[in-house]
């Protein structure tokens, strides 16, 4: 008994100090967004803030903005990183050198990712200046601007570039060690190898596609640097708009920056639980008895 | 159904020949065995047959034509692995309509398919069910089901019980042996067992080394194996050395009129069933000691010392001897296999 339960005691302080940031963090952030904030004298509870939020057109705009890139972007990669993951198996030669190259933008940081959209994407970049020379503009302020505009191309495509290999390398390893004998079974009952991947392949990699999914959607929902710095001045994405909530000096401003955060909270979970009831109903099997 | 024809067929892997000439052939509606020890190349050869691996050189033929070119998914030979191999996301009948739906049948006639699949696996009870949730005996039906409701041309079964206790496994060889039977499909079981060979097949041929050493009905290859390497295979067996002269064979315990045509210097095959054990009887010609005996449940394994020689006896219970008792031999001449000495 004492070895049984051993691991779980000796993780015991590891998780206090987890936990223990992760609440209170969440604790203290749902109390200001409920207007408790003694330390500027704020102490009545009220669901005030929440409520001028959501009345507020700028924040259903950022909410809908966020939404809109967290939403194309995981998409997009989840398909792309699954073909990709699939193309490089496929491929029969030696595998070192891709495998090293999808891998490198994983470790790479999302600002530098947002330097090198910038440096490919602005009007002072290098396709700009590439299209310029090859005489297809006539200056290159003619390039139509695609980053810092409401279509969010540059946040997304900083994403993609970041997450397509983040889901190529789960997929990679999950189909990797997938028996090879299943897909050889269903090819010797007559599937072609197009329906091998959608019948076979694919609900089985599924679980993990979808954790990935969760996870790039979570993140980029989430994250505040690449929409900060690529993204339009209107709408501004959510964790933005928190941000610039949270820096006003004006103290009686952070319970807005809260509830825009436990929204943001909100939304995620409740996201995580959609994708989970959506999964269940398109496949019974999960990887583990139900 | 198909009749199938094996022609000089050769495998390497990473440089090492696995397959190294193999020739055989099935009749059509014929169920045969593919018998020999692991690793001889056994599934390389059925997955050849499927089209699942290309071979080196040599041919396969179904009614005469090479099917080498025809890809897998439209040769008509269906294996059943080892593993089951069901697809864990799929329900039962899933996984048996499974190949119809991948050939496009329409919903309701594949649904009628795989209740005709369910009845004759007798698993109408389990459509729902996921493969995890099946006992092994379960699976392997399913796996059969599975692979029949296609309507092969060619069955090819790779060990298809070594994953069953012994119960079950005697109950699925006779369920896939009557099925056989009634769909007339040609088939070729694949097994490492030589008692499983020689109960279920109409034909065995025996895998050593990545050749085929024989190829005969179960009888004739027990009885008279075509090499010592054969006959070792099938079980232990024991060897006296001697001469042959005018159909009388010369050898340390005498000699004895026997049928054979082979000449000058050979090699007696005797196989220890064909040794008769008896009490000490001067008359008799061979006497020995009893050095070993072995408690098999039905039989009784002994080994008996005679002119140096150590002779294997396996008898019925009806008269059991000590270790250390002496002993006389009656060796039934007319069952012993001769071999050129060389050999
Ligand atoms: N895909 C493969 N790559 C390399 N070696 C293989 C492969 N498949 C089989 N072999 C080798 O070929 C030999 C025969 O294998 P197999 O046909 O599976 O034997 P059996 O089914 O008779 O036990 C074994 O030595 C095995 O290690
Ligand atoms: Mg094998």
């Amino acid at each position: 008994m004492r070895t049984r339960y051993k691991p779980y005691i000796l993780l015991i302080p590891v998780t206090i100090v987890l936990l223990g940031i992760f609440l209170s963090g969440i604790s203290i952030g749902l109390l200001q967004s409920l207007g408790y904030f003694p330390a500027v004298g704020l102490r009545q509870m009220t669901l005030k803030y929440y409520k001028e939020i959501l009345a507020d057109p700028g924040f259903l705009a950022s909410l809908r903005f966020s939404l809109y890139t967290a939403f194309i972007s995981s998409v997009l990669a989840v398909i792309m990183g699954v073909l990709l993951a699939y193309s490089i198996l496929q491929s029969k030669q030696k595998k070192g050198i891709e495998e090293l190259v999808y891998k490198l933008p994983i470790i790479v940081p999302h600002t530098v990712a947002v330097i090198l959209v910038y440096n490919i994407f602005s009007q002072s970049g290098l396709l700009s200046r590439f299209l310029f020379h090859l005489g297809f503009i006539n200056e290159p302020t003619q390039f139509a601007s695609v980053l810092f505009n409401r279509n969010g191309f540059g946040i997304i495509f900083a994403y993609l570039w970041k997450e397509i290999p983040f889901v190529a390398m789960i997929v990679y390893t999950v189909l990797g060690n997938m028996n090879d004998k299943l897909s050889e079974t269903a090819l010797n009952l007559g599937a072609s190898q197009k329906q091998v991947f959608w019948h076979v392949q694919l609900p089985l990699i599924m679980p993990s596609i979808v954790s990935a999914f969760i996870i790039i959607f979570a993140f980029s929902f989430g994250a505040f640097e690449v929409p900060f710095l690529l993204g339009p001045t209107y709408p501004q994405a959510l964790p933005v708009k928190a941000y610039i909530e949270y820096t006003q000096p004006d103290l009686l401003n952070r319970p807005y920056a809260m509830a825009i955060n436990m929204v943001l909270i909100f939304m995620v979970i409740v996201f995580i639980g959609i994708c989970h009831k959506i999964f269940r109903i398109f496949y019974q099997y999960d990887g583990s008895k139900e | 159904m198909f009749e199938i024809e094996i022609k000089h067929v050769l495998k390497s892997f990473d440089n090492k020949k696995v397959l190294k000439d193999i020739n055989f052939s099935v009749k059509e509606g014929e169920m045969i065995t593919l018998l020999g020890p692991s690793g001889c190349g056994k599934s390389t050869t059925l997955k050849i047959i499927a089209g699942l691996l290309m071979p080196e050189q040599g041919d396969v033929l179904f009614n005469g034509r090479s099917v080498l070119n025809i890809p897998v998914a439209k040769r008509g030979a269906v294996i059943v692995f080892q593993e089951y191999l069901l697809f864990p996301h799929m329900t039962v009948e899933d996984n048996i309509g499974f190949g119809l739906k991948m050939a496009k049948m329409p919903k309701n006639k594949r649904a009628e398919r795989v209740k005709k699949m369910l009845q004759l696996v007798q698993l109408e009870a389990c459509s729902k069910k996921l493969p995890d949730e099946l006992s092994g005996g379960q699976k392997q039906r399913v796996a059969i089901a599975r692979a029949l409701a296609i309507e092969p041309q060619v069955l090819l079964l790779d060990e298809p019980f070594s994953n069953l206790d012994i119960r079950l496994r005697e109950t699925m060889r006779s369920f896939i042996c009557e099925l056989q039977k009634k769909l007339k499909i040609t088939t070729i079981l694949v097994t490492h067992d030589k008692e499983e060979a020689l109960m279920v097949s109409d034909r065995i041929a025996v895998m050593l080394d990545g050749e085929i050493a024989q190829y005969s009905v179960p009888m004739e290859l027990y009885e008279t194996p075509i090499s010592p390497r054969v006959a070792d295979f099938l079980g232990e067996k024991n060897y006296i050395c001697g001469n042959i002269d005018n159909g009388v064979f010369y050898c340390c315990f005498g000699k004895y009129k026997v049928h054979t045509n082979k000449q000058e210097e050979v090699k007696a095959m005797i196989k220890p069933e064909d040794v008769e054990m008896m009490p000490l009887d001067h008359k008799r010609a061979i006497q020995g000691r009893v050095k070993q005996k072995r408690y098999t449940g039905d039989r009784m394994h002994y080994i008996i010392i005679s002119k140096e020689m150590e002779i294997k006896c396996i008898t019925t219970l009806k008269s059991v001897f000590e270790i250390g008792e002496e002993v006389s031999l009656d060796i039934l001449w007319d069952k012993v296999v001769f071999y050129q000495k060389n050999k």
